[in-house]
């Protein structure tokens, strides 16, 4: 087996592999075949694979872009503010006439000096 | 045809039969060492495809799901029996008178049909598909549903066990063989 090298003798596997029994159809094979498919159904278990539609990208976006636009568009205006409840616009204002937030940091002297009322 | 035959057509099918039928039986036939059942098995995998043609997917594919199946088949049904008949392919009789010469050839034959049936089922069916079929090392992996490297290595192990066996008895081929391809 050494003095084969590997080339050679794939060589010779393959020449010898030719002569292996060349098989050979049986006479209606084929015919009796199609007289089996003939006395068996169809079935219809499985399901047959349907790619998803594909979404276009834009038609999406394209609402969605144009919707943060206005959304943007009308939170930097006054116009709608009368249309929004008193609660939020009230407490906005509330809030920006505080000029002195409560820092608690008067609270901290007096407790220093004692006074704890 | 594929959608044809999903519609029951059978033309359509006969058609499909014609085409791809051959090969199934060769692969079978080699997988079940030349067995009387070969015939049964190729035409199982067939009524499959007839029964459920929803399966492919695609055209392309048909051909490797075929001999899926079919190679899945005969291992099955030979696993089944407890004994292969492995020596019925040196039984091929030929009705015509022989000459020594081809006694000769007819006793390589033998030899070569007896070392390929000793092979394990899936280097067999690697052998099969690439040097019979002549399916490229990425179909027979396709259809084995293994790796390239898998493939490969089956076939390494194959024709490695193949020479072994070979070239026990036939070492004077080998030397002629090798020298005409030197």
């Amino acid at each position: 087996m050494e003095k084969y090298d590997e080339t050679r003798m794939d060589a010779a596997l393959e020449k010898l592999l030719t002569r292996a029994t060349e098989p050979s159809v049986p006479e209606g094979a084929e015919a009796r075949l199609m007289l089996a498919i003939q006395s068996v159904g169809q079935q219809v278990n499985v399901v047959p694979f349907q790619p998803r539609p594909r979404i276009q990208s834009w038609t999406v976006g394209l609402p969605l872009a144009a919707a943060l636009a206005l959304g943007i568009y009308i939170g930097s205006k006054d116009t709608f503010d009368a249309y929004l409840p008193d609660a939020i616009t009230d407490g906005v204002s509330a809030d920006m006439s505080d000029s002195m937030p409560s820092t608690g940091l008067d609270d901290a002297e007096s407790y220093a000096e004692g006074d704890v009322t | 045809m594929l959608l044809a035959s999903a519609r029951r057509d059978a033309s359509a099918f006969a058609e499909l039969v014609s085409r791809y039928y051959k090969p199934v039986y060769r692969m079978v036939w080699r997988m079940m060492n030349g067995n009387a059942e070969t015939e049964d098995v190729a035409q199982e995998a067939f009524v499959k495809l007839w029964q459920n043609p929803a399966q492919i997917r695609e055209a392309r594919a048909l051909k490797g799901w075929l001999m899926r199946v079919a190679s899945n088949l005969a291992i099955d049904r030979l696993r089944r029996k407890l004994h292969a008949d492995i020596d019925a392919i040196a039984e091929v009789a030929d009705p015509r008178q022989v000459t020594g010469a081809e006694l000769e050839e007819q006793a390589v034959t033998a030899r070569v049909n007896q070392a390929i049936a000793s092979l394990p089922e899936r280097q067999k069916l690697a052998v099969t598909l690439v040097y019979f079929e002549g399916m490229s090392n990425i179909s027979a992996a396709s259809v084995m549903e293994i790796s390239v490297d898998a493939i490969e290595s089956l076939l390494t192990r194959g024709k490695r066990a193949l020479r072994e066996s070979l070239a026990e008895d036939w070492r004077g081929l080998l030397d002629e063989l090798s020298s005409k391809a030197g």
